[in-house]
């Protein structure tokens, strides 16, 4: 089975491919029935489609998709989720066996409707930018920030919130001097306070004394057109406010951190925007400098002699501020989120900035976390950009203010999504009573997605007992998402697919693993847990899952681990979880909670291939006994005379060997004789700008020698195969100083764990 | 009211008291029953003829008739005539009045009434006025003129002091100003005659309808009338009730009128008045400096003199009540009159005296006594060769600190003397040292707030505001040195600019928070206006625009003063607000709680207690941090003054009211008086210390000030109007050999942020005598201090109350000096002590200032105004604000209305007295008390003076519209111009004039109420309260008698 091949069709991966009929044999077959659903997949070759979908009667709301049964003459379809029959509507009545309309064409299970209704209001940017920064970073910042609006669509509507000591709200339609509205940095300003202030919101509208909106804004902006304009009616005023823009100007003891308010500033621009544009999509972006100090929200004390948080702090509850700050911003993001606005964080800053604690304003509204050490890198630069990129004709690349609907036949019911979003509170009869992530809904909002954007959808089968099996018999699923396209209408974009049932026995289901796709969607799960419960207990359900695959499915004789093998379909699959365990997403030691959150945060969202590569970086070896090759992501690949490129998904990192690097410095390669050299050089930094270019957030670019202090990046994620504790096995390579074992050792383990029988 | 005035004919007809016409009419039939008086007073009134004349003075009668001023007199007279004589104070001596009174109201009729009688009646009326008059006169009565010296006390002291006015009407007044007075007097009479007719007319229509009910005196005579023709103010028996109201509407009008042409003996131009004893003191002063080392026979406070700073402090700025201090508390008590004074204490000098001197006395400061740590001055004796110094104050012998050592020449005197001015000066500035310095002293900033707010804006207030504070900063001089400036504006939420003069323009942030008030600016918020004038100036053009389309109400002034609070905590400035409205929304928001039914009763005086304490405890957190607040306030309704006056009488700031503000009309008032108060001198975070020699103490503090122990003063904020009055009060007796001291040091900081200590000082002699007391006395600063006294007391004491009192003071006075320095003259003679004889006349004007008069007419943000404004009145401005100019215009000779090149003062001619039947209907009046400026017009001026001053041909064709005056290339605009600038205080251009045709415009209501010495104000004419106090005082000095009726007038 060509799972990749399916990806680009649905964009859909699924763990299984071929269902087990029952509820007992899905649970042993211990990953659960679940898909990785990317729903804003490029498809290029298949244009929307513009006009409104069909749709099954009302508590159902399936659309009408390839799979559905169909009466031509009788102008009737069964929908096969509720199986109730449906008519169709008046202009399908030329329809016929030889002219059906494309959603019922085998090659349109996915299709995207263009619905003929805009947004009222076009996609609203609210900039909230932090003015505690050193001269420099504030330049680079304020550059990057003008330039990004003439990277927003001319119509989009912008808003600007800086704050420091204070928040400043500012108001962009004043003509006669830079004007203001300025808040305490230090108070929690609820909607209503907020809509009172500034006289915006629908509660505020017709009271007497508000300001008369003008008339040239839609009614749902309800006198915010203040505040929010048109890029293109306020890009001089905002350019100018930016450019005056100073540093903020309250005296910093040198003992003292700046305040900052970044609490206070998201709570004014959430209540602004949810006051002002409710359901209209939206994002949020937050520039900070660094960590909180006051207000609400904030996640450390302004002096310099209380360290901020670590993991350790997190762990034993003894920072004062984490848990406080972790309700503040999850009730911001619940807010934000529901009224469809994505919020997202830049950080500039070598120290941490508080996303551990932020985390959830942008996990749950679908935003971007970029973690960057200061506003001047490029890493910065390029990935604002890139949230801000277009497609060919002139659209942002994102979604607004996005509702995810699953549908399924009665057969599975929704354990959960783990993804960018909150639920919706969609309760049907699909929902199953056992959550995983996000459950207890059918429908999740995600305020804003990208081609890129992957959900995890987890389900279960229903069905208690062996039924007699139809044979053909498959469950369907479908996926709608609703959303707020960048060109201003709305789309629908439907993915039906179709698993066939087994027995629980058939050695179909083990030959439908889909490998990859599981070792994401079980990750995902464990990293979902590793949030709320202790790692290390998390780490043993890793393990006990991984022990009960093998001994399902592996093919041994008991209590002979020599003899235990593993079907081609699940081979790399403990070698994923090894590194799994290992990986930063579990392992937070050497991480900063920043990080971690950071981490994670990516690990959500991304699609399955940068998934993996998440979870096992991938090694190129370049050298000159032939072309360029994938090597094992192991300590013995790291040789005198070769050239690494190690991908992350996070770091980029070239390293050069031992040999290459000294011919290197002794300038080898600047002389004709030695081209090759030169080429060989060259050939890795080619391929990493490649992958650079195609990632978001940029990732840290890294040029090393062997024995460089730069070199730790690679051989912190090398396999340990040669250790200080252990002889050399292949010989070559080089030793890793670590106490972990290395991927052999825990094959080994596992193998003789899985041959035990019970376990 | 109903009855506008019918012709004079029917007046006569009238004259039974039923009529209401008949009021006046009744007076021409005058001679009623002169009989009953005889009994009562016999003192004063019985002795001479004349005597009756007081009677009927003190008794309404007079005063409703002479609403109609020329007019009702001869009426009067006739009535009084008859009256006169029995002048007893029960009996309606003067039915005639008690005649009048009855028709409650017929305002117009009268008018028409007087006027025919008048004719007819004068001869006798006249006769019979004078008789009584007379009698009153010499009895007691009025005008003590100067040169009587009749009742001839006893030493030449009581002689100077006192006057007596002559039976006779003898216009000869022995002394100068009487003298002055009476001739002028003749000369009125046709006038008023002439007058009468046109006015008559005018106030008929225009003031029926707002004659309100005047309690006493009319009421009292109304029932009056017919039973006795003596019954006196006093009296008041049943009177008070009915018809006043009627009665006192004509009677204001009228009133000047009627008294002159009739009653040669009581004529009111023998009473004295503050235009004679100016004149006459001004011209003591013109030629000669007045040295101070006098102590005493210092100049007027409205005089023009140059003071050589001798020892004694210049007496701008501490002006005591008396230059003789008694030795005892008893003296004192004898005398009723107060002993304090009245500091000011950065009063501005005149162009031809001598700056104050600074002294930098180095790191250990200036030298005081060790005791009670009094600054070295030039009353401390040094003894021992120079080696000790004894305090002046307190007799401590301290040593001289060795750098300060100095031999003594033979006579006891430092041989340095002439060169320390601390020694010779009665008025140094001292550095101060870091031990007067609670924490380091900076420029001040000026904070300009503006209620932006829709009214503000529709009323043109903001507009106003902007260009008058643009005009400030940049139109003339500018701030004090090294002031800073900073603008808020606020509406429901406060707006702060940032001023940086790094910016292209200002910065607005808007602060809505207002429940939770900050500053959001660190940098910026205020500026030097100099170094952003680009900023300041931009932003002023564009705030009326900005706020053009505003729409919100409810302007947040409590949180502007905290946001204040924040701003300038630690640095001290002062807080110019701007308001238009009551605040009813964010932090220290108020009720509505004017309740007409409350005014003019006992209640009424609640609405003069701030309703919560917000302000006050802002104003206090104010003072702490050296901020005072000047509270401009154009209210269109009720703003609660009472609470929001806190903030700048707590803060020591000043308090500006224009109701009903019109930018057209106001603008310029508004703008004028921003400016004076910018720009004036301006100090911070003052503190005031009067030290006075062993066995007196200050007992009391008055003023705009805040007061954490009982000796130190706290002044947010000083400027050179700043005047505080101290009572003293004795402790011990006062060793009478030796001079009495007195010093008052003032801890501030000028507005370029000099940490300063400005000393004054005095001596003055002791007596034991009372007759040196009076005759050493200051009527400026006593009534200014009785003033400060009486309103304090407003918020404990009902209003009548405090009006009784402060008649009674006047009597107690006058009796004292009666008893004490004249006890050997008649008894019908009234005998007033020279420096104290102006007391009735400016007793009466208080009781009529709208801050204590009765009558339910007075706005409560007005009275509220006016209590500030006695309270924080300097002694020359209470003068003007006691006794308003009027200056004739169309006799200007040639060197009137002219600036003096040297002096920069302009010569004014020859003033009126403030009464209307003194004015000449062919002529042309500036009226000029509180400020504001009115131009009347007589019915008959001439066209040319029209022409030449307004540039119209005829009365009709006057513009009174216009509130400024036209700038026409004649010298008689001109001269008129430099006059009105002049008059308003100097503000050269900015004179505001109303300009009012008799007869022909209804504001000449207000203009009336403003003539002092007329009937108004819920008050009686000048004669008549002199006439009162006259009666009174013979109550008080007849030996107690059979069981004589306590008087009590009012």
């Amino acid at each position: 089975m060509d799972f990749e091949a399916i990806e680009d069709q649905d964009g859909v991966r699924c763990s299984w491919n071929v269902l087990p009929n029952t509820r007992i044999e899905a649970t042993r077959g211990v990953v659960p029935v679940s898909a990785l659903y990317t729903p804003l997949k490029e498809r290029p070759e298949q244009p929307p489609i513009r006009y409104e979908p069909v749709m099954c009667k009302v508590p159902c709301r399936a659309v009408l998709n390839p799979y559905c049964q169909i009466d031509v003459r009788g102008k009737l379809w069964i929908c096969p989720f509720c199986l109730q029959r449906n008519q169709f509507p008046p202009h399908y009545k030329d329809i016929s066996a030889h002219n059906l309309p494309p959603e019922l064409l085998p090659r349109f299970t996915t299709i995207e409707y263009e619905l003929p209704r805009r947004s009222p209001v076009p996609p609203v940017f609210m900039f909230v930018v932090d003015t505690c920064l050193p001269e420099d970073e504030l330049k680079a910042l304020k550059d990057s920030l003008i330039l990004a609006l003439s990277l927003v669509p001319a119509n989009a509507l912008v808003g600007l919130i800086t704050f420091g000591t204070m928040v400043q709200l500012h108001e962009l339609g004043h003509q006669d001097c830079p004007k203001s509205y300025v808040f305490r940095g230090t108070k929690d300003y609820n909607v209503k306070q907020i809509q009172e202030m500034l006289g915006i919101g629908s509660s505020i509208r017709n009271q007497p004394g508000a300001p008369q909106a003008a008339q040239s804004m839609p009614q749902q902006t309800y006198g915010a057109d203040r505040f929010v304009q048109p890029v293109e009616q306020c890009e001089f005023t905002l350019t100018s406010i930016l450019e005056q823009l100073q540093r903020d100007p309250w005296p910093v003891a040198s003992d003292r951190r700046p305040l900052r308010s970044t609490g206070a500033a998201m709570a004014v621009a959430v209540g602004m925007m949810e006051s002002a544009f409710p359901n209209a999509g939206g994002r949020i972006m937050l520039f900070c400098g660094g960590p909180a100090t006051q207000g609400p929200g904030m996640v450390v004390g302004p002096e310099l002699k209380e360290p901020i948080r670590s993991h350790h702090d997190i762990d034993k509850e003894s920072d004062r501020h984490y848990r406080k700050a972790i309700k503040f911003y999850e009730g911001l993001a619940r807010r934000a989120a529901a009224s469809g606005h994505a919020m997202d964080i830049f950080s500039g800053c070598l120290d941490q900035v508080g996303l551990a604690e932020m985390k959830s304003m942008v996990n749950w509204s679908g935003g971007s976390m970029v973690l960057t050490d200061s506003f001047v890198t490029a890493i910065f630069k390029q990935s604002f950009q890139r949230v801000l990129e277009k497609d060919e004709s002139g659209n942002l690349q994102m979604g607004f203010n996005a509702t995810l609907e699953v549908q399924t036949t009665k057969e599975l019911k929704v354990c959960g999504m783990i993804g960018p979003g909150i639920s919706a509170n969609k309760k049907s009869a699909m929902v199953s009573d056992s959550e995983i992530g996000i459950g207890g809904t059918t429908a999740w909002r995600m305020a804003a997605l990208n081609s890129r954007t992957t959900v995890g959808i987890y389900f279960e089968v229903a069905n208690q007992q062996s039924q007699a099996l139809q044979p053909g018999s498959r469950g369907l699923i479908q996926f709608a998402t609703m959303y707020q396209h960048a060109g201003g209408d709305y789309r629908m974009r439907v993915t039906t697919i179709a698993r066939s049932w087994a027995e629980g026995a058939s050695p179909d289901i083990p030959a439908s693993f889909d490998q990859e796709a599981a070792a994401v969607l079980m990750s995902r799960i464990a990293v979902y847990r590793a949030e709320q419960e202790e790692v290390g207990d998390v780490l043993r359900w890793l393990d006990r899952m991984l022990i009960r695959l093998c001994q399902k499915f592996g093919d041994y004789r008991r209590d002979d681990p020599a003899s235990f093998r593993l079907a081609p379909s699940f081979s790399i699959y403990p070698q994923f979880m090894y590194h799994l365990r290992r990986s930063q997403f579990l392992q937070v030691f050497n991480s900063s909670p920043d990080e971690t959150a950071f981490y994670r945060h990516c690990l959500f969202r991304e699609d399955t291939t940068n998934s993996l590569t998440m979870i096992q970086p991938s090694l190129m070896s370049y050298g000159f006994e032939g072309p360029p090759a994938p090597v094992l992501l192991d300590s013995v690949s790291m040789k005198p005379d070769v050239i690494l490129v190690l991908d992350t998904f996070f770091h980029i990192l070239i390293w050069h060997g031992e040999t290459i690097a000294e011919w290197r410095k002794a300038g080898y390669h600047e002389q004709p004789e030695y081209e090759n050299l030169k080429l060989l050089l060259e050939a890795p930094v080619v391929d990493a700008q490649g992958l650079l270019v195609e990632r978001m957030p940029v990732p840290r670019y890294i040029v090393c020698d062997q024995n460089g202090s730069q070199a730790r990046f690679l051989v912190s994620k090398l396999n340990p195969s040669t250790s200080y504790s252990s002889a050399n096995q292949y010989g070559g390579g080089e030793a890793v100083l670590t106490d972990d074992v290395n991927v052999s050792t825990f094959l080994s383990a596992l193998s003789g764990l899985a041959v035990k029988g019970a376990s | 009211m109903g009855a506008p005035p019918p012709p004079p004919g029917s007046a006569p007809g009238a004259q039974r008291p039923p009529m209401h016409p008949g009021q006046r009419g009744p007076p021409p039939p005058p001679p009623p029953p002169p009989p009953s008086g005889g009994p009562r007073p016999p003192p004063g009134f019985p002795m001479q003829g004349a005597s009756p004349q007081y009677m009927p003075a003190p008794q309404p009668h007079h005063p409703q008739q002479f609403q109609q001023p020329s007019q009702q007199q001869p009426q009067h007279p006739g009535a009084q005539g008859s009256m006169m004589r029995p002048p007893q104070p029960p009996t309606a001596s003067p039915q005639n009045r008690g005649l009048p009174p009855m028709p409650p109201q017929q305002m117009s009729q009268p008018q028409q009434q007087h006027l025919p009688p008048q004719p007819q009646q004068n001869p006798h009326d006249g006769m019979a006025a004078l008789s009584n008059q007379m009698g009153g006169m010499s009895i007691g009565h009025p005008p003590p003129q100067p040169g009587m010296a009749s009742p001839p006390p006893t030493s030449q002291q009581k002689l100077r002091a006192r006057r007596v006015y002559p039976t006779a009407n003898s216009p000869t007044a022995a002394a100068p100003p009487a003298g002055g007075a009476m001739p002028g007097v003749s000369g009125y009479p046709p006038a008023a005659g002439t007058q009468a007719p046109g006015y008559p007319g005018a106030s008929a229509t225009g003031y029926a309808p707002s004659a309100g009910p005047q309690t006493f005196v009319p009421g009292a005579q109304a029932p009056a009338p017919v039973s006795a023709a003596g019954a006196g103010y006093a009296r008041g028996p049943g009177v008070p009730g009915s018809p006043p109201g009627v009665a006192q509407q004509q009677q204001q009008q009228a009133q000047p009128a009627p008294y002159e042409p009739p009653r040669p003996r009581i004529d009111p131009t023998q009473m004295p008045t503050p235009i004679s004893v100016h004149t006459h003191d001004q011209e003591i002063h013109n030629e000669k400096p007045y040295s101070t080392a006098l102590k005493t026979n210092i100049p007027m406070a409205s005089t023009n003199f140059t003071a050589i700073d001798d020892g004694n402090c210049n007496p701008r700025f501490v002006r005591l009540t008396m230059y003789s201090v008694p030795h005892t508390a008893e003296l004192l008590r004898a005398s009723h009159m107060p002993l304090g004074m009245v500091v000011q204490p950065l009063a501005d000098l005149a162009p031809t005296e001598e700056p104050v001197k600074l002294i930098d006395f180095g790191e250990e400061g200036p030298i005081r006594c060790l005791r009670c740590k009094t600054y070295i001055n030039p009353y401390m004796v040094f003894i021992n060769g120079g080696k000790h110094f004894v305090c002046n104050i307190c007799r401590h012998e301290n040593t001289v600190p060795d750098d300060y050592f100095c031999n003594l020449d033979m006579a006891g005197r430092r041989l340095d003397c002439e060169m320390r001015p601390e020694l010779r000066n009665g008025t140094v500035e001292f550095v101060a040292t870091k031990d007067f310095i609670a924490r380091e002293p900076v420029p001040a900033s000026f904070v300009f707030a503006i209620d932006v707010t829709w009214n503000a804006v529709q009323n043109g207030m903001v507009s106003q505001a902007a260009a008058a504070i643009k005009d400030a900063l940049y139109g003339g001089p500018g701030l004090p040195p090294g002031a800073r400036v900073a603008i808020i504006t606020y509406d429901r939420s406060a707006h702060f600019y940032s001023l940086s003069p790094l910016l292209d323009q200002a910065q607005m942030m808007v602060v809505p928070d207002i429940h939770d008030m900050f500053v959001p600016i660190n940098d910026g918020f205020d500026a030097d206006p100099i170094e952003s004038r680009h900023v300041i100036e931009g932003l002023l053009d564009a705030l009326p625009t900005m706020f053009a389309q505003n729409r919100t109400a409810e302007p947040v002034l409590g949180a502007v003063v905290q946001a204040a609070h924040e701003a300038l905590r630690s640095r001290g400035g002062k807080l110019l607000l701007f308001q238009t409205a009551l605040p009813t929304f964010g932090p220290g928001s108020l009720k509505q709680r004017d309740d007409p039914k409350l005014h003019n009763t006992d209640k009424e005086r609640t609405l003069y207690e701030p309703q919560d304490s917000f302000y006050h405890d802002w104003a206090v957190k104010l003072v702490e941090e050296g901020i005072s607040c000047n509270l401009y306030t154009f209210p269109s309704a009720y703003m609660d003054l009472a609470t929001l006056s806190q903030l700048s009488t707590v803060t020591s700031g000043e308090l500006y009211s224009y109701p009903g503000f019109d930018a057209g009309r106001d603008g310029k008032r508004f703008a004028a008086d921003l400016r004076a108060d910018v720009q004036r001198t301006y100090g911070t975070n003052a503190v005031l210390r009067i030290r006075t020699s062993d066995g007196l103490r200050v007992d009391e503090h008055y003023g705009n000030l805040y007061m954490r122990n009982h000796v130190d003063v706290e002044l947010a904020g000083v400027s050179s109007d700043t005047a505080i009055g101290a009572l003293l009060q004795y402790d011990e007796k006062l060793d009478e050999k030796q001079d009495v001291y007195f010093q008052a040091a003032l801890l501030y900081t000028t507005s370029d942020g000099q940490r300063r200590i400005r000393v004054h000082n005095l001596a003055v002699p002791c007596t034991t005598l009372i007759g040196s007391m009076f005759r050493n006395s200051e009527i400026d600063a006593s009534m200014n201090l009785i003033a400060k006294m009486a309103v304090a007391e407003a918020q404990t004491t009902p209003l009548k109350a405090i009006r009784d009192k402060l008649s009674d003071r006047c009597v107690q006075i006058l009796t004292a000096y009666r008893r004490n320095c004249a006890s050997g003259s008649s008894p019908g003679q009234l005998i007033l002590p020279e420096a104290y004889k102006l007391s009735p006349l400016y007793t009466l004007s208080l009781l009529k200032s709208p801050a204590l008069r009765g009558g339910a007419d007075v706005p409560i943000d007005q009275r509220t105004f006016h209590m500030y404004l006695l309270r924080q009145l300097s002694v020359p401005k209470s003068v003007r604000y006691f006794y308003p100019t009027v200056a004739p215009l169309h006799t200007l000779g040639e060197s009137e209305g002219v600036v003096d090149e040297s002096t920069g003062i302009v010569s004014l001619p020859e003033l009126s007295r403030a009464s209307y039947a003194m004015l000449n209907p062919a002529g042309a009046y500036f009226l000029s008390g509180d400020g504001s400026l009115v131009f009347w017009l007589g019915r008959q001026v001439p066209p040319q003076f029209l022409q030449e001053a307004l540039g119209a041909s005829s009365l009709e064709q006057v513009d009174v519209k216009q509130h400024a005056l036209p700038e026409l290339d004649t010298a008689l605009s001109r001269k008129i111009r430099t006059i009105a600038d002049q008059l308003v205080g100097n503000r050269a251009g900015f004179a505001y004039v109303q300009i009012i045709r008799q007869g022909m415009d209804q504001a000449e209501v207000q203009f009336a109420s403003k003539l002092i010495e007329d009937r108004n104000n819920d008050n009686m004419t000048y004669v008549d309260y002199v006439c009162a106090v006259h009666r009174q005082i013979q109550v008080e000095v007849r030996p107690k008698g059979p069981a004589e009726p306590k008087w009590s007038y009012n």
